[in-house]
């Protein structure tokens, strides 16, 4: 242990004493994984089996029925790049093994370079297709594609030259979001909702392209960060559907693969050359970078930065030490049942799920508490606080003007 | 709400006639002096009457520890009780745990409240109760772990304060920071049962004759902090001594940055923690640990943070750590197809015991075991302790019943 880097895992490779693979006794160890020492070929075992253990649902089906399409978001990051990267290999060994796969994959790219032009172009999916061509059909969309969504009712309205502007063609989608984000309050506020909105036309496009599930790439780490900061914007109610595998309220299946894997083990795994692989991966991971975005000094005095990203670093500073507390939040979240009674009410109109009907509830003082509800703050867009679950209204809270895309 | 208006903006959000002088921690509203302490006490006012808090007619004893928050709340109930004609009797109750520096010079701030607040007051030492001040715990266990006996002894010395003054509710002084914190302490630690109830606004459990309630759970420390201040209120500001317990440290922290990030986020997280209440599957006796109930359980929640303590949560990582190798040595045999769904742990349906409240041998509290988690507790010191002579009967006493023959005020 002391002969190692405590930071990330990975042994110094400079160090005199050699130490033996823990697993295999032969190779040499080239990285410390919750606390044993593995060399390559036992480390890439142990990430496969931990994916694989988490894709048992979708293993070759007899009798023979068609394969169900997954449809799996990459962002370019590390956790669903590592994840494409193991789907890949899953479907070429039920080839090779059952002549056929459980499952096939849609590979959608969600570009979000209208609102942040610094992200990775759309163009980057060809790196990843070239690199896995076999792993199912490729596709990009813009997040801006979510007014493509539109409700129909609300389409004949917008025809009906009830939205002017819009009714006279001039409608563009990606003015539409930015609009949208811009109009918010907060920073914590844009990237919450944008959150909502990445999600929903994730969903949307699973359910139009007939997906039975979308693979999430979210690892531990990112599980217990979503646990905190759902909590800390007040969705505590929505947990189990951002964080639990099977049925979501949006009639897709969820399901994290990676939900046993720490950040930090996939940011060693893309990092070495592997035995199938000896380009690492992390060439291909164009939206990671190693720099964290926000230094201690800006988390400390909270300016600029947002409840998600304080919540990564949080983990990310926490799980060096205590992996297993970090796993043990994630168990903990999982243990949580969807709010009794939920299913009755109706769904959220921001983030479609089934509300806890208490956006309407959000009161901060008592100038609003004592005044009857929504006196002086009449709601705009015509969007009603009890429309949204606590959590939308709270992002909602204070914003100008927008032009919300989707319908519950 | 009032939304900032440029040509107003010198101006009170609220009155609009005087200059603002505050920023709302909790809404960064600007506000004069006035009409903030109006907010701050209507809204718990709101709190109290949305809850039925209180019965007219009633006897209530606030547990004061002579720092800010309950001296607040002694304050603000004082003011609310005249103004809105609650007709409850407010008293005082305070709990000497024996700590040198710290308790014996908060308690001389509680003695000046009660006679600022024309209030009764009973004072309940630890040392009398039990034979120990937390200064010989912590003498005879170290400082690691000790929040534990002073939480379980509180919890019961209020039980008895309140019994003694013939009062079945005791109202503290937890904050919404208080709250958030448990919250994600719970989180963390990954404790279901304290995650389910650590937000109830009225806790009354089979384990206590006494009803607790937080009239001030929806309000901020930073709030509270300013109107002790604008009120010049007398309160004693240093943190207990012995506060080792990381976990809540490290949920302190993350609570105040979050609040940087985003005020609301206090008042966010509680309501979540709400949300929780309703999510935990119910099982009889709620899990391990049931005696202690709501807020106390563990600690006391006023530590200081426990700065520079990282043993509790190396300590359960360790734990967690043995468990997962534990598991591993386990050869679980399932039928094919029935691995999938399910959470590890789940497997295996527990056998939960019903929880029959019963009476504690030796002292007589309520308890589920044969012993209450304080006798427990005690009989643990004691058996280490050296062989010494009796110098008080009320040491010998303490224990057995004889609580209410001392004379303590």
């Amino acid at each position: 242990m002391a002969a190692t880097d405590p930071e990330n895992g990975l042994r110094d490779r400079g160090e005199p004493a050699i130490q033996k693979c823990k697993r295999c006794r032969e190779n040499t160890a080239v990285v410390v994984v919750r606390q044993e020492n593995l060399c390559c070929e036992c480390f890439d075992k142990y990430v496969r089996s931990k994916c694989i253990k988490r894709m048992e649902t979708y293993r070759v089906r007899y009798p023979d029925t068609a394969p169900r399409t997954l449809l799996l978001p990459v962002s370019f990051g590390i956790s669903s790049t590592t994840l494409l990267y193991l789907l890949c290999g899953q479907l070429a060994r039920q080839s090779s093994q059952a002549g056929r796969t459980g499952f096939s994959l849609l590979i959608v790219h969600v570009d979000e370079t209208c609102i942040d032009s610094s992200l990775p172009p759309r163009s980057h999916l060809d790196a990843l297709r070239s690199r896995f061509p076999d792993a199912g059909h490729y596709t990009a969309v813009g997040i801006e594609d979510i007014y493509q969504f539109r409700n129909a009712a609300r389409e004949v309205e917008l025809a009906a030259g009830v939205d002017e502007e819009k009714a006279h063609g001039g409608f563009d989608a990606r003015e539409a979001v930015r609009n949208l984000l811009g109009a918010l309050a907060s920073p914590t506020s844009r990237t919450d909702v944008l959150a909502v909105l990445r999600t929903r036309l994730v969903v949307e496009i699973a359910k139009r392209e007939g997906c039975e599930g979308v693979l999430w790439g979210d690892t531990t780490t990112r599980l217990a960060e979503k646990t905190l900061g759902e909590t800390a914007k007040g969705r505590g109610f929505s947990i189990p559907w951002r964080t639990a595998d099977g049925d979501s309220p949006f009639g897709v299946k969820f399901h994290y693969p990676l939900r046993d894997l720490l950040k930090s083990e996939l940011v060693n795994y893309v990092s070495l050359s592997l035995p199938a692989s000896r380009e690492p991966l992390l060439l291909l991971c164009a939206a990671y970078s190693a720099q964290p975005k926000h230094s201690a000094a800006s988390a400390a005095s909270g300016r600029n930065i947002t409840i998600d990203e304080l919540m990564t670093q949080y983990f990310e500073s926490i799980e060096t030490q205590y992996p297993s507390i970090v796993a043990n939040v994630v168990r903990t979240a999982g243990k949580l049942q969807p709010l009794r009674g939920s299913a009755d009410g109706g769904h959220c109109m921001i983030c479609g799920l089934p509300g806890d009907g208490a956006g309407g509830d959000m009161t901060l003082s008592a100038l609003t508490l004592n005044a009857g509800a929504d006196e002086g703050e009449k709601p705009r867009n015509g969007n009603k606080r009890s429309d949204m679950c606590y959590g939308c209204a709270r992002s909602t809270y204070g914003a100008a003007s927008y032009d919300w895309p989707l319908e519950p | 709400m009032t939304a900032s208006n440029p040509p107003l903006s010198k101006l009170c959000a609220h009155c609009k006639t005087v200059r603002a002088q505050i920023l709302r921690p909790k809404t960064h509203e600007r506000l004069c002096k006035t009409c903030f302490t109006t907010v701050f006490e209507s809204e718990i006012h709101a709190t109290i009457t949305t809850h039925t808090l209180f019965q007219r007619g009633s006897r209530v004893a606030i547990g004061a520890s002579g720092g800010k928050d309950s001296t607040v709340l002694a304050s603000v109930l004082k003011t609310l009780n005249t103004r809105y004609d609650y007709g409850v009797e407010f008293v005082l109750l305070s709990i000497d745990e024996g700590i040198t520096g710290y308790r014996d010079d908060s308690l001389e701030t509680v003695k000046r409240n009660a006679v600022q607040y024309g209030m009764e007051l009973c004072i309940l030492g630890y040392r009398e109760l039990y034979g120990w001040s937390m200064d010989e715990v912590v003498a005879q266990i170290g400082k690691k772990g000790n929040c534990t006996y002073c939480g379980v002894f509180r919890r019961q010395a209020l039980d008895r304060g309140a019994a003694r003054l013939g009062i079945t509710h005791v109202v503290t002084g937890h904050n919404a920071d208080d709250i958030a914190e448990t919250v994600v302490m719970n989180l963390l630690r990954g404790d279901l049962p304290r995650l389910q109830r650590c937000t109830s606004i009225v806790t009354e459990s089979a384990s206590s004759p006494i009803a607790r309630s937080k009239p001030l759970k929806y309000a901020y420390e930073k709030e509270i902090v300013l109107y002790a201040h604008y009120k010049q209120l007398d309160y004693f500001t240093t943190e207990c001594i012995y506060s080792p317990e990381a976990f809540r440290g490290s949920a302190r922290s993350l609570i105040k940055s979050l609040e940087r990030v985003r005020p609301s986020a206090i008042l966010d997280i509680v309501r979540s923690g709400e949300a929780f209440a309703g999510m935990v599957a119910e099982r009889p006796g709620g899990g391990g640990g049931s005696e202690q109930s709501a807020e106390s359980g563990g600690g006391c929640g006023s530590g200081g943070g426990g700065r520079g303590a990282g043993g509790e949560m190396a300590d359960m990582e360790k734990e967690l750590v043995a468990a997962e190798a534990a598991k591993g040595l386990e050869t679980e045999i399932l039928m094919p197809g029935k691995r999938r769904k399910g959470l590890k742990g789940q497997q295996t349906p527990k056998v939960v015991k019903e929880q029959v409240m019963g009476n504690c041998r030796k002292c007589g509290y309520l308890t589920s075991q044969e012993f209450c988690q304080a006798c427990a507790l005690i009989e643990g010191l004691n058996k280490n302790r050296p062989r010494r002579m009796i110098e008080v009967d009320g040491e010998e006493v303490g224990l057995n019943g004889g609580v209410e023959g001392l004379s303590l005020r």
